[in-house]
């Protein structure tokens, strides 16, 4: 069922990826995100002391999860349903290619556009932590004491985490939009989808105490299925090492979370979109 | 004995419309083989199922009954489409690319040889005329620089088989006899095509059979030339005769047992008297080449 041409993996998503970079919203959201970013410049004049970095990082990762989102799901959402309204995808699915490597390349496009943000928006971050740790005469004392340092690779690890969580986000949307009718449905199916990941963790801790016993299995199946984006959250540990830093294997453990989940959704993709009528 | 281009036997497609599921039978057991290097017509009136029909054929819709097969190998494996090249309705491409980008892309989704893909490319685009126009973005393109460039797409990879989609629709009578040339050179060339049309007039001259579908249903299929010629009468048209030698002419006619069904002053048709005046016009222009 699943068949994959790696050549043609590439040439779809790089025209997909040519495509996705000339919708105007997506200029709008990257400078919106990258403005939101640098307004953390003017956070001086509050002068949180050293906890200022701490805010200036969470506010860094909100940001980019917030913009990420809105990405990571609208994107795939709208090329896909291009593709298929435009009836270029019949023009594509007439020709000898399995639906499974057009999928794939249609993920793997939006994913090349996910690591460009992320890559900017982390940039801009990591200049203004930098700049900032500089310019904080407390947070040098921290650092010298060997209390707290700033990890300029460990804000690159989470940017890397972020970057998953967002093709996770991304894998999902298609999954989603290879059975939804319509663009606009499957964005709103893909951010409630997004919401209940985001708190999936309550599922997992919780659904022993639910008495409705359909209600307990149905959150008990929420919390197995979905993938929990809370355990990406793990900036502040990266970024700010303390005397025992986070292990390197907890991040690759992760990682490979993230990974399999996107590859358990894409072929979900495939497995719905193998019998759709275009 | 070898297979045909397109063996559709007893197709059926039935579609679930509106909130309670009702179904509407689009296709309805149709059953129809077209051999190699012939040009197919399936014609009909809007909504008679003939794009449904294609779109079974090439495996973007599941037939409900029936089967369809391409040279032998069935519509459902990914292996038919090697050597078909498709042409929707109303193309669309993405805007953002030029010619040569969007034939050389679709050249590299059938998997064609890298080495070969820029020449193939270039090829077809003088095939269809646009070599002037190969690089300008698509999104600049008029109406029928767009249905060529669509053909382009469709024969980059050397397919045996082209199956076009209403491909002379929204076209003016010169972008037609273009088409049709393209059409015919491809015959020659030992192409078969499968093409669908409601502009019957259009497609008359084009085929070598064609086949009528009505509501979902095939009504008369055969070679155009038995199924439109009327039995036992013969046109004759004269010139240069006066009243007189015309009146003979029909009671020769009568005497040896036939009658004269009908006379009247020859016409050009509006086809012809557009395409003698334009199209003059228009070679004589440095736009012949870019523009239909």
């Amino acid at each position: 069922m699943v068949t994959v041409r790696h050549n043609r993996v590439f040439t779809i998503a790089l025209y997909t990826f040519r495509e996705a970079v000339r919708q105007r919203f997506l200029s709008v959201l990257l400078v919106l995100a990258l403005g939101f970013i640098g307004s953390a410049t003017f956070f001086l004049q509050f002068n949180f002391g050293g906890s200022e970095l701490k805010f200036i990082a969470d506010f860094g990762w909100g940001v980019m999860f917030l913009f990420g989102s809105i990405v990571a799901i609208v994107t795939p959402s709208h090329l896909f349903f291009s593709e298929i309204e435009h009836r270029t995808a019949m023009t594509l699915l007439a020709k000898p290619l399995p639906r499974s490597t057009f999928l794939l390349g249609k993920l793997v496009g939006v994913v090349l556009l996910l690591a460009m943000f992320t890559a900017l928006l982390v940039s801009l971050l990591l200049a203004i932590l930098a700049w900032r740790a500089s310019t904080m005469a407390d947070f040098e004392a921290v650092q010298s004491a060997g209390q707290m340092t700033l990890s300029y690779a460990g804000c690159a690890l989470m940017g890397m985490l972020q970057f998953l969580k967002l093709s996770l986000l991304s894998a999902i949307t298609l999954f989603i939009c290879s059975f939804s009718k319509t663009n606009l449905y499957a964005v709103i199916l893909g951010f409630f989808v997004m919401l209940v990941c985001q708190l999936q963790y309550l599922a997992r801790d919780h659904w022993g105490a639910i008495d409705f016993l359909p209600l307990r299995y149905a959150v008990l199946i929420v919390s197995k299925v979905f993938p929990n984006l809370q355990l990406f959250n793990v900036g502040e540990a990266l970024l700010f090492r303390t005397v025992v830093p986070m292990p390197l294997r907890l991040v690759g453990s992760i990682g490979l979370y993230g990974l399999l989940y996107i590859v358990f959704f894409y072929l979900m993709a495939v497995w719905s979109f193998r019998k759709r009528e275009i | 004995m070898s297979a045909s281009a397109v063996s559709i036997s007893h197709l059926s497609k039935d579609f679930r419309v509106g909130m309670r599921g009702v179904k509407l039978r689009a296709v309805d057991g149709v059953s129809l083989e077209i051999e190699k290097n012939q040009i197919f017509g399936l014609l009909g009136p809007n909504g008679s199922g003939k794009s449904t029909v294609m779109k079974l054929l090439l495996g973007l819709l599941e037939p409900t009954a029936g089967q369809c097969a391409i040279f032998g190998i069935g519509s459902h494996d990914i292996a038919s489409r090697k050597e078909v090249g498709f042409l929707p309705e109303a193309p669309y491409f993405h805007k953002f690319l030029t010619g040569t980008e969007l034939v050389e892309y679709y050249a590299k989704l059938c998997a064609m040889p890298r080495s070969k893909i820029a020449e193939r490319t270039r090829e077809v685009l003088a095939w269809v005329g646009l070599e002037n126009a190969a690089a300008r973005k698509v999104g600049t393109y008029s109406k029928g620089m767009l249905q060529r460039i669509g053909v382009a797409q469709a024969l980059v990879h050397d397919p045996q088989l082209l199956v076009l989609d209403e491909p002379t629709a929204g076209v003016d009578p010169i972008g037609f006899e273009r088409m049709a040339t393209l059409l015919m050179e491809l015959k020659r060339a030992g192409k078969t095509i499968f093409l669908c049309s409601h502009l019957l007039a259009q497609v008359e001259t084009l085929c070598d059979r064609i086949a009528i579908m009505d509501r979902g249903k095939l009504v008369i299929e055969g070679a155009v030339d038995v199924l439109l010629d009327v039995q036992q009468q013969e046109r004759i048209v004269v010139e240069n005769v006066s009243a007189a030698v015309a009146r003979q002419i029909r009671v020769l006619v009568e005497q040896q047992g036939g009658s004269v069904v009908h006379s009247e002053a020859v016409r050009l048709s509006l086809d012809a008297l557009f395409l003698q005046h334009v199209h003059a016009s228009v070679q004589s222009t440095e736009h012949d080449k870019a523009q239909w």
